[in-house]
Formats: C-alpha cells, structure tokens, sequence
C-alpha cells in the first residue's frame, strides 16, 4: 500500500513518527510541509512534532511555515468555540438534544482530532422533526440563509442530510444544521433516531454522537467531496480508532452498529485504509470480521486501493503521476453515485453540466 | 529588453521549472511561470532584488500560468496557484503579470507569524511613518511621491510588524498606481520606471511603479515604526493634520490590521506597543505637493524630538 517517496506518504510516515522528520533531506523535507499544507494537516504536524522537541532542528522556512499554521488553527479553535457557544445560546430554550459533529464535538469534547484541526464550519444535528423550529430560531437570532436558488434548495432539503447552509449575519462561519449522517436519497437507511438517543452528553446542555457512530460518520466523509480533505479525514478515523478502540467491546459494537446504519463498506474501508496508511492499531479479529461482513469483491477491491494509492497518496501537486487525474476523477464519480441512487445521479448531472455552461457563457460575455 | 537590464536568460529559462526564488518581506517564495510576457514583466519590475534559481525551503510557491493546453496554444486565460489553491479568478494572459503582486500581497498577508496592516510605510533619515488608510484614500499615490523624492519605500499597502521586536520589516516591492495617479506620478516623476498599464481590470487602469534601487538595497534593514498617519487625498481640500488620541489610534489600526484575528493577543500586544512609541496624526491633502510637505514637515519635527512619543498639539 505505501508510495514510497510521494511527499503525502512521507507525510503519513512524518506523522506516524515525528522524530523521522529529522531524518529527511531540506527537499524531502519543503515536500512534507508544502504537503501538510495542501492537506490541511500543517498546524497538526506542527503539534506533533513539538511534543518530541524536533521543531528546533528544521530549516527556519520550515519552521516559521509550522508557527504560522499553528496561529491559524489557535485563532480557528477560538472563533469555533465562540460560534458553538452562540448556536447553544439560541437553541437553549427550544428544548431539543443539539449535537456537535466534526470538528466543534472534537473540539468541545476534547478529543484527539482536534489538535492543530481547522473547521471552515461548524456541523450540528437535531431530529429531524424539529428542523423547522430550529431554523427558525436560527433566523430569529441572527443566522441567515445563504442564497441560493430553487432547485440547490430542493437538492437540500429533499435530498440531503441537512438544510442548506445558514451564516450569521456578523460572523463569517457557517453554519451546517443536519438530520442525518449520510443523504436519505442514497438508500442508505441511517438509523437517525439511535445516533440521536445513544449520544454522548458534553458540556454546556450539549452532545456529542456515541463514540461508534462518530467513527462511522468520520467514515462516511472518507473519499468524498474535495480530495484535499482525504487524509485529514483518515487522521480523524486513525485518532477516533486509536481512542475508542481501548474500551471493551468497542470493536464488536462498531461492526454492529455499521449494519445497522447500513455503513458497513465505509467502515471496511475507513479500516483498510487507516491501517493501510497511517498503521493504525485495528484487532485482526475486528478487520477479519468487517473483511467477512463488509468487504467488496475482490476486482472491486483492487480498484478501489488502485483508486486511493494513485489518487490520493501518490499524486501531490507539481508531481504529476500516471492515471492521478483519472483517478482523482473517479472518486469523485464514485462519491456521488454511492450519495444518489442512478437516476436522480443522471438527472442531477445533467443540471449541474447545464448550468455550468449557462455560467461560462454568462463569465466569456461579461 | 529596455533599460540596460540584461537578465540573464538562463534565470528566465528557471521560471518553468524549478521555479526562481524571490526574498521578500523576510519570506522566500518559490516563483513559477510558462507566461513569457509574465517572466519579462517581473524581471523589469525587480531589478535588485534576490532572485534565485531552485526549489527548496521556500514559505511558499506560487505559479503563474495558462489555464489549460488549449488557453496556452490561444495566448487566453492564465490563473494564479498558491500551494496548488486558485485565491483568485483566473485573468486574460496580457493581465497575468497583476496576477503575481495579488500573489505576493497573499503570501505577506497570511504569514500569521508576523502582524499586517493594509497601510503604506516610507522611512527617511531612521523615522518610519506607517500611513494606514482604506483602499482609495491615495495611500499608494503619496508613498510612490515620497520615494521617487528620497524617502525609502518599505512598502505602498503592507506594514509587515515582527511581534518579537515590534520593527518593520521592508517589503520594496512596485507600487501599484490606479487610474488618474498612473498619470500623475508620471508627472510628478519622469524618470521613473513603470511597468505596462494594465487596462480594463475590475479596479481600472493599474500600472506598477518600480521601488527606487536603494530602497531594494535595503530591503532586509528592519526600522522601529516612529510615526502613524492616516492620510486621505480630497480634491483642493485645505491641508489639515490632525493629532490622533491613543484609544482613536488603536482602533484605526487594529481596523487596518489584515491579521487581527488570527494574531489574537499577539496582534493586541504588537498594535498596543506601537500605539505607545508613535505620535498619530490624521493628513488631508488636496495636492500632491501639499501631502509631500505635510509629511516633510512632520519628518523635520520627529528629527528634532517634537513628535517623539507624545502628539503634538500643534497643527500643520
């Protein structure tokens, strides 16, 4: 599974063992922080290279680059709490079980993915039956929808895990207000009431999802959307994994739990790849039970490690490698045809390549 | 080639790849390029300065080049990368070279380790005047009229502040000029040395003015911040300078401050360190020559010990 030498793979060995950095040539070196940047795992390389005291012996370029990222993850850690603060105030009295997912629970539950992570917003969920009350409130308080136009507000609010996005009129994150963990138009049947009634209580009235379905949503962004964000996302699973797995039966309950939210495949993947990649301690007995449950068949599987090697760990920018694009390409196909069933892919498409042309032509004549 | 200046063709060859290295702003930015008209433009614009072939320990690369295959056979659109990131839209390929500034101005502006202000910085005989002001208020304008007559530019739009010592670090990139003071400071200046003017972006007209020699030879000397005024150009206005209290000081910096933010207290600290070694004065001005004397006058006062400190209470 490993490229050796891609800077993203000597990134994931930089973060499995940060006293290696010291090893590594000025080159190999730039390669890892340009890559750490690019993955958005600059200011996280930059805490975990402090703790063994290694920062001292890079470069001074390298150096300020790792300052700089850790300033800007402090000031997001700081402007995030400030906003989970505010979304609590205003949904105080409503009564309704708020949960933080992503990087606010990290944050407010003081887990490990937190470190040196940086949110561009803040995800949180409340059943499904009080939405419209939430977003009410919402607006009463300040939030206001971002504009978008009617079919986007169909896509939403017919189709996905959560309403379209709300920004506060003052403050610039935004704000991600879900129902589910995964679209209901995917089929695949989410058990939103367990993810609900099974949560963690936190600070402040607040709640956080159990620790299995956390590392079973933290599975479903794995692959999808922008593949910038693709190995954060497997450092948050390694860290979920690392953490969660020390309690008893959390192995067990995990593979449960995926069939019954119908997410086995991505945990089988989550696991592959984070024991793959990063070398996360997963218990033969627990791989060899999502292998037997979850696993693709095997043409599927060597496609998909294909897909994730040449995507994701070879290729980095200015390196072009063979196939990086179409595999880059695929995933992305791959993303949304597990988000919508054909069909509505099809129909979705078609509107989507529509008015992208309609926009070009629209930019080519102003 | 124009000017006498032969750069050597085997630096321009590097654009494509590795890259040319410029230091800047104490930064060292990894410079890429496949737009021929480009490399010429930036070459002319920074004689001087440290320019060096190679990749390596770079705070940053940024890449400069056409869209696509089919952009690059057409001579169409070119697009600006930071660390592989589209910041901006994509522009026609005779704007590109505005495309490199915008980067620069980018990279200067996220290096959170340092504090940034949207404001000019010009220095004569050890004084440094910051001059914040919003876009529009002839910041720029007045920094390239004081240059081109023996003050050294640190920058036209950036105060670079290190928090460890509170000095400012030169920048002496081009000023940028828009619309009617493209004209005016050519004018003011003949003999300076302008790039091409840019026409038809979404600002107007805009033409670079190359920082004078000296103030590139000087580019690494760190100053303390003596002096802060805000000015403002208005059309046959009367001149007016007015001392600025701490607290009003404060928070017109901390307005100009790009960075706020994310500096958190480090940024309250520097400004706060600042506001208390400056005298602040807020400048209108209703010609160029009048702006020029109000700053040679306030200059003449700080030298004497008048201004040090403490804002005077006397008027211009």
């Amino acid at each position: 599974m490993t490229v050796n030498g891609a800077p993203a793979a000597v990134l994931l060995n930089s973060l499995r063992d940060p006293a290696s950095v010291t090893c590594l040539g000025a080159e190999a070196l730039d390669d890892v922080v340009h890559a750490a940047g690019q993955h958005s795992l600059l200011a996280r390389l930059e805490h975990d290279l402090a703790g063994p005291g290694v920062l001292p012996d890079l470069p001074e370029a390298a150096r300020r680059q790792l300052a700089c990222a850790r300033i800007r993850a402090q000031a997001n850690a700081v402007t995030l709490r400030f906003e989970i603060d505010r979304v609590r105030r205003a949904l105080a009295g409503l009564g309704t079980r708020v949960l933080l997912l992503k990087g606010g629970a990290y944050l407010w539950a003081g887990l490990p993915p937190a470190r040196g992570r940086f949110s561009v917003d803040l995800d949180i969920m409340v059943p499904r039956a009080d939405i419209g009350r939430v977003e009410r409130t919402l607006i009463e308080q300040g939030w206001r929808a971002v504009e978008m136009n009617s079919y986007d507000q169909h896509y939403y609010r017919d189709w996905m895990h959560e309403i379209p996005p709300l920004v506060h009129g003052e403050r610039g994150i935004a704000l991600d207000v879900h129902h589910s963990i995964f679209p209901p138009v995917s089929g695949i049947a989410i058990d939103s009431e367990a993810l609900l009634a099974d949560a963690t209580p936190v600070d402040d009235g607040l709640w956080v999802l159990s620790p299995a379905d956390m590392v079973l949503h933290a599975a479903t962004h794995l692959f999808q959307e922008n593949p910038a964000g693709h190995l954060r996302d497997l450092i948050d699973l390694h860290d979920l994994l690392t953490l969660f797995g020390q309690t008893p039966g959390f192995w067990e309950h995990l593979t449960a739990r995926a069939r019954r939210h119908g997410l086995g495949r991505p945990l089988y993947y989550s696991l592959r790849y984070a024991t793959g990649l990063i070398g996360t301690a997963v218990p033969a007995a627990a791989m060899q039970r999502a292998a037997a449950a979850f696993a693709p068949n095997a043409v599927q599987l060597r496609v998909m490690d294909w897909l994730v090697r040449t995507a994701i760990v070879a290729a980095s920018p200015g390196r072009a490698v063979r196939g990086g694009a179409l595999a880059r390409s695929l995933l992305f196909v791959r993303s949304h045809w597990i988000k919508m069933p054909p069909a509505t892919l099809l129909g979705h498409s078609v509107v989507k390549f529509a008015r992208s042309l309609w926009a070009r032509r629209a930019a080519g004549k102003a | 080639m124009r000017s006498g200046v032969t750069p050597d063709s085997a630096l321009r060859m590097q654009f494509r790849t590795p890259g040319v290295r410029l230091l800047v702003a104490g930064l060292c930015v990894n410079i890429r390029s496949d737009v021929s008209a480009v490399i010429e433009q930036f070459l002319q614009m920074y004689v001087g300065h440290k320019l060096e072939a190679g990749a390596g320990s770079d705070d940053f690369r940024i890449d400069i080049s056409y869209t696509d295959p089919l952009q690059r056979l057409l001579r169409r659109r070119t697009r600006l990368l930071i660390e592989d990131d589209a910041p901006f839209h994509p522009l026609p390929h005779r704007l590109a070279y505005i495309l490199i500034e915008a980067g620069l101005n980018w990279c200067i502006s996220a290096t959170a380790s340092n504090v940034v202000l949207h404001a000019g910085v010009v220095e004569r005989g050890g004084v440094a005047v910051v001059l914040p002001a919003p876009s529009g208020s002839g910041k720029s304008t007045l920094c390239a009229a004081l240059v081109t007559r023996g003050w050294r530019l640190l920058s036209d739009e950036l105060a670079v502040l290190r928090p460890a010592d509170g000095r400012l670090q030169p920048v002496a990139r081009p000023i940028s000029l828009k619309n009617e003071s493209i004209a005016l400071i050519r004018r003011w200046a003949p003999s300076a040395h302008f790039s091409p003017v840019f026409t038809g972006t979404i600002r107007g007209d805009i033409a670079f003015l190359r920082p004078p020699a000296e103030s590139v030879a000087r580019a690494a000397e760190t100053v303390a911040p003596a002096l802060i005024v805000s000015p403002a150009y208005q059309a046959a206005a009367p001149v007016t300078l007015q001392p600025l209290g701490k607290s009003e000081t404060f928070r017109l910096l901390a307005r100009s401050c790009m960075d706020y933010h994310t500096t958190q207290r480090c940024g309250f600290d520097t400004l706060a360190r600042m506001v208390d070694s400056c005298a602040a004065y807020r400048l209108s001005y209703g010609t160029l020559a009048e702006g020029v004397e109000a700053m040679e006058t306030l200059l003449a006062r700080a030298q004497t010990g008048h201004a040090n400190g403490r804002p005077a209470t006397a008027t211009a």
